[in-house]
């Protein structure tokens, strides 16, 4: 019966004491894993007080990371841009690696857009563009926080034959916007929510 | 070489250690991933393949499954026989699973995986001989193990692909994937047995080496229990 479905060579214990034990012994261990470490890290829940022996109580905790204090103001923009047939606009905030930013804009017809950063490199020059949303859409909202220093921004583009309008409205820890269309360049200042 | 079998007990304390930490290291695709499927549409073999094969190959309780499985399997062709009905057991339910979108408890299944490495490495012992004088057959139990295991891949891949254009190829590339990252996983276990059991002190720390991969199982069981008990209560209060 068991010469088929046993193990090769498997060092047989001794003993029903010795089988019952090790599994017993086993349990407790799994047990004690998750009682004394797996509960106080992940779900915060400490009965033995291992927890707070080992300092991994807490790691789970909802706390953590849910409020990220600034030593400014956040800011306010609101945009308006009107896009003529095939007319494309680039505008973009200088923000500090960490930074938030809420975004909503909102076209009358269909966009090209692709919101994208470029990180400051040491001699005042800009990085490569990192691109995190783009596609065609004739709206977007959401909350976009800076991976790096550098300037973050919006490229729109209007690929239909009629003229479009854009409305983009911002909320963040934002510094100067820079608006800049094929042959100018416009700096401008959001304004301290406060 | 006494120091042979210290430093396989040490690894299987740190695959033990590492089932701790399953929550963030194994098991699931990870969010960026999870962010990454959201955009998919239409066939992605390639990225599936891989996604297969890295959650196989990360996944520490099916490595560890596994890794029971051909613990005391020496026969080149029982290892065969033996992943291949595991391997035929998790395709059948990952396949149906997504295919009907079967919904089952992630958590749940993830318990009973759990609890299939702590009965391998129970058989392992030869427990089911000793404590009743006989081992339910081993073929059957890899197999009925192995549907497990697959659904516990169905529901992963549940959770962040929800199908669409393309949903077919892209599961069979994850199942591909998902054999791929088993053939990895199982030459490197294999290497560490082959080598290990050369040395004296296999037979001395095999024995041992089975209940710290049974504390894992029920380490995992009881995890994925705890959290879906404090699920429920958290939604009732």
């Amino acid at each position: 019966m068991t010469t088929s479905s046993t193990p090769d060579k498997s060092p047989l214990p001794r003993t029903r004491r010795q089988v019952l034990r090790s599994t017993f012994f086993a349990f407790l261990l799994g047990l004690f894993v998750v009682v004394g470490v797996i509960l106080p890290a992940e779900f915060s829940l400490d009965p033995m007080g291992t927890g707070r022996i080992l300092g991994v109580l807490g790691l789970a905790e909802d706390g953590s990371g849910v409020v990220v204090l600034e030593t400014t103001v956040h800011k306010t923009d609101r945009v308006r841009f009107e896009l003529a047939p095939f007319e494309s606009v680039e505008y973009s905030y200088a923000m500090d690696v960490g930074g938030v930013l809420i975004y909503s804009w909102r076209a009358d017809n269909e966009l090209v857009f692709n919101l994208h950063s470029t990180p400051n490199l040491p001699g005042g020059n800009q990085g490569p563009a990192e691109s995190f949303s783009n596609g065609r859409a004739d709206s977007e909202q959401g909350t976009y926080t800076a991976p790096f220093t550098g300037r973050h921004g919006w490229f729109w583009e209007n690929r239909t034959d009629q003229t479009v309008l854009l409305e983009l409205a911002t909320s963040g820890f934002i510094g100067e916007s820079l608006r800049s269309a094929v042959g100018d360049q416009q700096i401008g200042v959001p304004r301290p929510a406060l | 070489m006494p120091w042979v079998g210290t430093l396989a007990l040490v690894v299987l304390w740190s695959v033990l250690l590492s089932v701790i930490a399953s929550p963030v290291l194994a098991h699931n695709v990870s969010d960026s991933n999870a962010n990454f499927l959201a955009d998919i549409s239409g066939p992605a073999i390639p990225l599936f393949i891989y996604l297969g094969a890295k959650h196989m190959v990360t996944g520490i309780d099916h490595v560890l499954y596994l890794l029971g499985i051909v613990f005391f399997v020496y026969r080149p062709r029982q290892v065969l026989l033996f992943v291949t009905l595991f391997a035929l057991g998790h395709s059948i339910t990952l396949l149906s699973g997504v295919l009907f979108d079967w919904q089952v408890s992630a958590g749940g299944v993830d318990a009973v995986i759990g609890l299939s490495v702590a009965y391998k490495a129970f058989e392992n012992i030869s427990g089911f001989n000793v404590l009743f004088g006989r081992s339910p057959n081993m073929q059957v139990a890899v197999f009925v193990f192995g549907l497990v295991h697959g659904l516990g891949l169905a529901t992963k891949l549940q959770a962040v692909y929800s199908g669409g254009d393309g949903l077919v190829a892209n599961l069979l590339a994850f199942n591909v994937g998902v054999e791929v990252g088993q053939i990895i996983a199982l030459a490197a276990l294999l290497a560490l047995l082959v080598w290990w059991r050369r040395s004296a002190s296999f037979t001395r720390w095999a024995y041992s080496a089975n209940v710290i991969i049974m504390a894992s199982g029920f380490a995992f069981a009881l995890h994925h229990f705890v959290a879906l008990s404090l699920a429920a209560t958290g939604t009732s209060a």
